[in-house]
């Protein structure tokens, strides 16, 4: 509850940052819902209501029931994976040993970079030809090319696998700051219970980190709902639309086909989903943090 | 009281200190883009416009990068002092299309940018652009450099290159395999045979793009002798599968199937796309001079012949090609005059060999030799010469064009990974026409 003293003596500060708010984000959200009902291609001044039309349409194509499907499934794997690494990760993180801190910053780095970069990057990594470094490597040990960006559900698992690579040093340093805040004395009462090592980290080290694994998870989910850079430097939305997700396919529409109403139509759709998936997340994680406690 | 007095400056200061930083778009106003009905801003000349320059500053939104406009800029800039021009650049060809459409939008267009087949309609319709017919950068323009930017019997752009393209070849391994430039597509596919039977990759093309194989024979035998086909597909009176039908099968059939074009290309980088045939690992490469600079770069002895995508009969009636995007002018600039005289300053003898060298392209201009590589010099002259036209399906597909073009690569990627035959692909084309004139 607010404090009312607190909120009178710094709402005009307040104010500013709500109104910026206001004008960056609650503003085009009113905005892309109302030219959801349009027909707008984004150069016109003039603009026709046409009803549902668009969110008709949306449900009857192909390629936006693709992108959604491959959306849902990039974020499952992504956070599946991402989090069965990050946890043992920051346990390693949290050990004692000499090199502790070059190890963090190593396996942390790999978030920095530009997410677009690092796609290009490993397009070359990945790439189908002899020259692909990989393929290359591979072509050392007399393997023939694997065709990691086309065949099957290469394309979806080298997207996720660079993805996994990219976060999992940086997930493993929000564990690590929920594992340096776990009292000591829980692990030495354990020990002289003659807890074995598996039993401490499931009984006591795994629950604890239940607040870190809601933050962690949100923050993968919701990373790997609006994914945009990667897939499009890796894959380019292809083959097909194989690993078209639904940021690209809101800007392509919106943009190249010039049908801002029915990408504004996408957009709130994937909005209201996205809520949900948000709210769903959100429920279980607080309940299980709740039981914890 | 007083501090409660502070505190509401300090957020007040905050705030306006925000709202304040609206960039300074030059000339242009608000109400950009009034629904046509009357005709647009004229530019026109003035005799007396060079010696009665207001300064100003000219902004710019640049398709190609500062460094490359820069002998450009500077020379201006020394000939013109008081006309200073504030450079912007957006990437071809999304994130260029995406910031003009932001820009339109709100109002800001700048006082010159680039149009290009991907947005022209919608930027000449909607009065984005204004009327440069009686500029004399237009008039030295030759008929289908001004034709694509012209809409109504008006001129709204000033394009003054266009990119011929086609097929490099590694001329070491055809002399190696006793192998000549085809002019026919029987030979084309006797060339794809010899070089697959030696091991090499016959064609490389990146993944967007590899679907321009099909194009000699589109081009030479059938648009050719029907050049309004794309015109006609959108009025309805044609379909894909009347033109493209026939030519898209030949194309599955005689390169898909036998693996002159293999499912690798559906992946392939631009990076590879130029590696692949610098290092010898691929015979022919389908592309253009920008393409050829690249290649060069990573491997300056290699040599390099070119030639044109072939049809079934030897003569070459349609290259594979477009004209460049062009220069327009703002229609509510408050800078035309000054505007005109950059747009007329690019269009000199002496300045606009220094615009070819940011692409490379064939000059079309009446009058201009162009100073194209060797290699292109033959094609390049069939070009000013009026012996040949250029075609690019995007480039005629108006308003629709970028639309098209996607589904033309999600299509002809699965095409090529057989998930689709090539009557699915028409369809699909097809279906995406309906859908986007349904708009």
């Amino acid at each position: 509850m607010l404090n009312p003293r607190f909120f009178k003596k710094y709402i005009y500060f307040i104010i500013g940052a709500f109104m910026i708010y206001t004008a960056i984000l609650i503003i085009p959200i009113a905005l892309s819902f109302a030219y959801s009902f349009t027909n707008w291609d984004g150069y016109s001044k003039t603009i026709d209501f046409v009803g549902l039309k668009n969110f008709i349409k949306i449900f009857h194509s192909d390629a936006m029931l693709s992108a959604l499907g491959n959306t849902f499934v990039f974020s499952l794997f992504n956070a599946i994976i991402i989090t069965v690494l990050a946890i043992p990760l920051s346990l390693v993180f949290n050990a004692g040993f000499k090199i502790r801190n070059f190890v963090r910053s190593s396996f942390f780095f790999a978030s920095v970079p530009s997410v677009l970069i690092i796609g290009y990057i490993f397009q070359l990594f990945f790439g189908p030809t002899s020259n692909g470094v990989i393929n290359s490597f591979l072509g050392s040990l007399g393997i023939d090319p694997v065709k990691w960006l086309s065949k099957g559900f290469l394309p979806m698992f080298t997207i996720i696998l660079t993805n996994v690579w990219r976060l999992t040093g940086w997930h493993a340093c929000i564990y690590l700051a929920r594992l340096q805040g776990i009292s000591e004395e829980y692990y030495e009462a354990s020990r002289i219970d003659g807890a074995s090592k598996w039993n401490i980290f499931w009984y006591i080290t795994f629950p604890l980190l239940a607040p870190a694994m809601t933050i962690s998870m949100m923050l993968i989910i919701i990373d790997g709902l609006k994914i945009y850079a990667l897939p499009y430097s890796l894959t380019g939305g292809g083959p097909g639309y194989r690993t078209t997700f639904m940021t690209q396919l809101i800007i392509e529409t919106g943009i190249g086909e010039k049908m801002v109403g029915k990408s504004s139509a996408m957009a709130v759709v994937f909005f209201a989903v996205i809520m949900i998936v948000a709210l769903i997340q959100l429920h279980f994680s607080r309940k299980r943090e709740e039981s914890i406690c | 009281m007083k501090k409660k007095l502070w505190t509401m400056l300090l957020a007040l200061s905050l705030v306006v200190g925000l709202a304040g930083c609206k960039s300074n778009t030059g000339g242009t106003s608000d109400n950009q883009g009034a629904e046509v009905t009357n005709p647009q801003a004229e530019v026109t000349a003035s005799a007396d416009a060079d010696t009665l320059i207001e300064p100003c500053t000219l902004t710019f939104l640049s398709w190609y990068p500062l460094e490359k406009y820069q002998p450009i800029l500077e020379a201006f800039a020394s000939e013109y002092p008081d006309i200073k021009i504030e450079f912007q650049y957006a990437a071809p060809v999304a994130d260029y299309l995406e910031k003009m459409q932001v820009l339109t939008s709100t109002g800001e267009v700048p006082d010159l940018f680039y149009i290009s087949a991907e947005n022209k309609t919608e930027m000449i319709s909607n009065g984005y652009c204004a009327d440069i017919t009686n500029t004399e950068a237009v008039s030295k323009l030759v008929d289908v450099n001004r034709q694509t930017y012209e809409a109504d019997g008006i001129d709204y752009g000033f394009a003054p290159t266009t990119w011929v393209g086609g097929y490099f070849y590694n001329k070491d391994i055809f002399s190696e395999l006793g192998l000549e430039a085809p002019k026919t597509w029987d030979e084309f596919l006797n060339v794809c045979a010899a070089l697959k039977e030696n091991g090499t990759r016959p064609i490389i093309e990146r993944g967007e793009w590899f679907w321009d194989s099909f194009l000699g024979p589109f081009m030479n035998d059938y648009l050719a002798n029907d050049p309004n086909y794309h015109q006609e597909v959108i009025d309805g009176t044609k379909t894909f599968a009347d033109g493209w039908g026939p030519y898209i099968e030949k194309w599955y059939n005689d390169l898909v199937v036998p693996g002159y074009i293999d499912e690798d290309l559906v992946s392939v980088s631009s990076q590879e796309f130029f590696s692949e045939f610098a290092t010898g690992n691929t015979g022919m490469l389908a592309g253009h001079a920008g393409h050829l600079l690249e290649v060069q770069k990573l491997n300056p002895d290699f040599e390099i012949g070119f030639f044109p995508m072939p049809g079934t009969e030897s003569d070459i009636k349609v290259a594979y090609g477009a004209v460049d995007c062009a220069v327009a002018i703002s229609s509510k600039t408050k800078y035309a005059k000054q505007a005109e005289i950059f747009l007329n300053f690019i269009s000199r003898d002496d300045i606009i060999q220094l615009y070819q060298q940011m692409n490379g392209y064939v000059i079309g201009m009446k009058g201009i030799t162009s100073n194209v590589d060797p290699i292109l010099s033959d094609v390049a002259k069939m070009y000013s010469d009026g012996q040949i036209s250029v075609y690019i399906p995007q480039g005629n597909w108006g308003a629709y064009g970028t639309g098209l073009q996607q589904q033309l690569i999600s299509s002809s990627q699965q095409l090529l990974l057989k998930e689709i035959d090539s009557k699915t692909l028409i369809q699909q084309m097809q279906d995406k026409l309906t859908e986007l004139k349904d708009e």
